[in-house]
């Protein structure tokens, strides 16, 4: 007999063994879920021998119920306006665009070829609006896009006039050529391109063209009221958010930081697909002193703990350690917790390919929308400059707009000058991705610039410090080179 | 409250609990080699599935969420007992079929000592691909992960077990 044979019929052999104590009790479960109380039911020796583990039970049970009822019955505590419907997943009570519009989606699967191929995983909610009569270059991407994981905004053209614009919130944007999500992104932006239908049901939404479906989403509960809060706030059943613990010292604690939910989704992807390519290898790091990694944490059952080094990603499988390697992991998880350790911390931690500055200066804080700045007048720019005429352009996506300059901030060292430019944010959140134009600002040094560098502080941190306009660098003039253009700069 | 809900197109809690809890055990049994873990893990998971049964997905992928459920509560409690031995000879059930079966029942014992040595993950894979009957569609929703992955844990697991019956057959 072959082994598919011999354990199937090993595992129909179990269902003629005695399960002790026989079928449960429906009523003293739903008794034990509704009160959080032990029950009469559970009569096995295991129950008597865990007291304590049972009073932490109750007492999560009585705390879910009691966060879950304020869930419920306070909508504002959610963000979620009164009257929007509740309950998650749920059948979406609207029809047509309406239930489209008033959930927030999943993407299950991708249809090319004719079958279905698994999206990578991802809790990363999608909303979809409709803009009547909005900008559209005939279903072409606007973007690239992903699951909600790189900055996205997408058209799907389905009617004279009409556009779909997918928009789930700001995220980082990682894209490489050697990025290995990059392949997928390319066949959803070719799904995308050719979708002309939609249809909910249930909770399922399946946009297709007259062959059938292209792409397929599960409902994950009603969308907030702005969508951009879906990113700050998961749906519930979401884990705890990721936390990363900078394995540097012994002796005493090490650090830790929250990451942020988007680049720890990227992070399990990139992992998850790499894993699925079969980039991994097994084994271990070997550690030594000094800096071990960032063990990036997920409270999830099915996310392994990864420690991260330079170089390489150890993921702590149950089913056997291994190993990618890959520099982006490191560099990702970098820039995200970078601005939350010490400076001591930050100073003992490897250097990122390429190396981040780190300014003595302080970062000037965000004031509004971020924005990227030029010198609008390079050559005019000197030692004894006090005024300087800025370039400042949007850095999200906006239809092509940069609207009002907002009064940049400025801060000093003994050796730099960062300005940190903000443009009043816009209303509204689906927007094309257009190349935003650049509007003149003129800004007052308190001091002359004297032998300083002058640096745009939006390029010393994420999530701008590795696009290509701040792939030179953050400065843009200094006594030793003189004056520094960004790259990709609209002129 | 006997039962928790009416929906159309999902299976009553009451009448789910009553004709699969055994199974679903049976299930448990398979990742947790215990039958009184077993038994906890299910009514952990049907607990905690109970305030929301009504928004379970209907059909077979009722089935695959109430085993994620099940088998995520399994892999809780193997974590809380790293300490326990996990395969313990002890806790397999003996054979309980006639003489005429007993080549088969010890066949059938054999093979559930091999899957006590292999992952609990990979222990998951194959309960739910062999016992639970899943798709590897389902397995994925059930593990909360790619198809692809759910393939190769259980790709793993088989070679694993492969390599066991090619070491029986040499001796």
């Amino acid at each position: 007999m072959n082994l598919d044979a011999r354990i199937t019929d090993a595992m129909a052999r179990i269902d003629r063994e005695p399960v002790p104590g026989g079928p449960l009790d429906p009523d003293a479960l739903a008794a034990r879920a509704s009160t959080g109380a032990t029950d009469g039911e559970r009569a096995n020796p295991g129950a008597t021998t865990r007291p304590i583990r049972w009073l932490a039970l109750a007492a999560a049970i009585v705390l879910v119920a009691g966060v879950a009822g304020l869930w419920l019955i306070r909508p504002d505590l959610r963000g979620v306006p009164a009257g929007t419907p509740t309950g998650t997943p749920a059948a979406p009570a609207a029809s047509g665009w309406d239930a489209v519009a008033a959930h927030q989606w999943r993407l299950v699967a991708i249809h090319a070829g004719g079958a279905a191929q698994p999206p990578l995983p991802s809790r990363t909610p999608l909303t979809f609006t409709m803009n009547p009569g909005a900008h559209s270059d005939a279903g072409e991407p606007a973007a690239l896009t992903y699951d909600g994981l790189n900055w996205v905004t997408y058209y799907i053209a389905l009617g004279e006039g009409s556009a779909v614009i997918l928009k789930p919130g700001p995220t980082t944007a990682i894209g490489t050529s050697d990025d290995p999500l990059t392949a997928r992104t390319q066949l959803m932006a070719r799904q995308f391109a050719a979708v002309r239908t939609y249809e909910v049901t249930g909770d399922s939404l399946v946009f297709g063209d007259e062959s059938g479906p292209l792409l397929v989403y599960a409902s994950m509960g009603p969308a907030p009221s702005d969508p951009y809060e879906a990113h700050n706030t998961p749906p519930p059943g979401t884990p705890a958010a990721p936390t990363v613990e900078v394995d540097i010292f012994s002796g005493r604690p090490n650090p830790v930081v929250t990451l942020d939910r988007a680049v720890a989704e990227q992070v399990f992807m990139m992992v998850a697909d790499q894993r699925a390519a079969q980039e991994s290898e097994p084994g271990e790091p070997e550690l030594g002193t000094g800096f071990r990694g960032f063990l990036v944490t997920q409270a999830d059952a099915f996310v392994p703990r990864m420690r991260i080094l330079p170089h390489t990603i150890h993921v702590e499988d149950p089913a056997g350690p291994y190993t990618i390697r890959n520099s982006q992991y490191y560099q990702m998880v970098y820039d995200a917790v970078r601005p939350l350790l010490d400076a001591d911390v930050v100073a003992a931690l490897p250097p990122t390919d390429p190396p981040v500055v780190v300014p003595k200066a302080s970062m000037p804080p965000l004031t509004g929308a971020p924005a990227l700045w030029a010198l609008a007048e390079p050559d005019a720019v000197g030692p004894t400059t006090t005024v300087l005429t800025l370039e400042v352009m949007r850095a999200e996506c906006s239809g092509g707009v940069t609207g009002t300059v907002l009064e940049p901030t400025i801060t000093f060292s003994d050796s730099e000058v960062l300005i940190r430019a903000a443009v009043e944010p816009l209303a509204g959140t689906a927007f094309d991705c257009r190349g935003n134009p650049v509007v003149r600002h003129t800004v007052t040094l308190p001091e002359p610039l004297g032998e300083r560098t002058l640096m745009d502080a939006a390029c010393l941190v994420a999530p701008h410090l590795r696009t290509s306009t701040c792939a030179q660098g953050a400065t843009r003039w200094s006594p030793a080179t003189g004056p520094v253009a960004p790259q990709d700069w609209p002129r | 409250m006997a039962s928790a809900h009416t929906e159309e197109g999902i299976v009553p809690f009451d009448a789910y609990v009553r004709e699969r809890s055994e199974r679903l055990q049976r299930t448990a049994w398979l990742v947790v080699r215990d039958w009184h873990d077993a038994r906890d893990a299910v009514q952990d998971a049907l607990v905690a599935l109970y305030p929301r049964w009504d928004q379970l997905p209907a059909g077979d992928r009722q089935h695959a969420y109430v085993h994620r459920s099940v088998v995520n509560a399994c892999l809780t409690l193997l974590r809380h007992r790293r300490t326990r031995p996990v395969a313990d000879p002890d806790a397999l059930p003996e054979p309980t079929s006639t003489p005429d079966h007993a080549d088969a029942v010890t066949d059938a014992h054999t093979i559930w000592r091999w899957c006590a040595d292999l992952p609990p993950v990979q222990r998951a894979v194959i309960a739910l691909r062999y016992h639970a009957d899943l798709s590897y569609t389902d397995i994925a929703a059930a593990l909360d992960c790619r198809e692809a992955t759910a393939r190769s844990h259980v790709h793993r697991a088989l070679a694993a077990l492969r390599a066991n019956l090619t070491e029986e057959g040499a001796r």
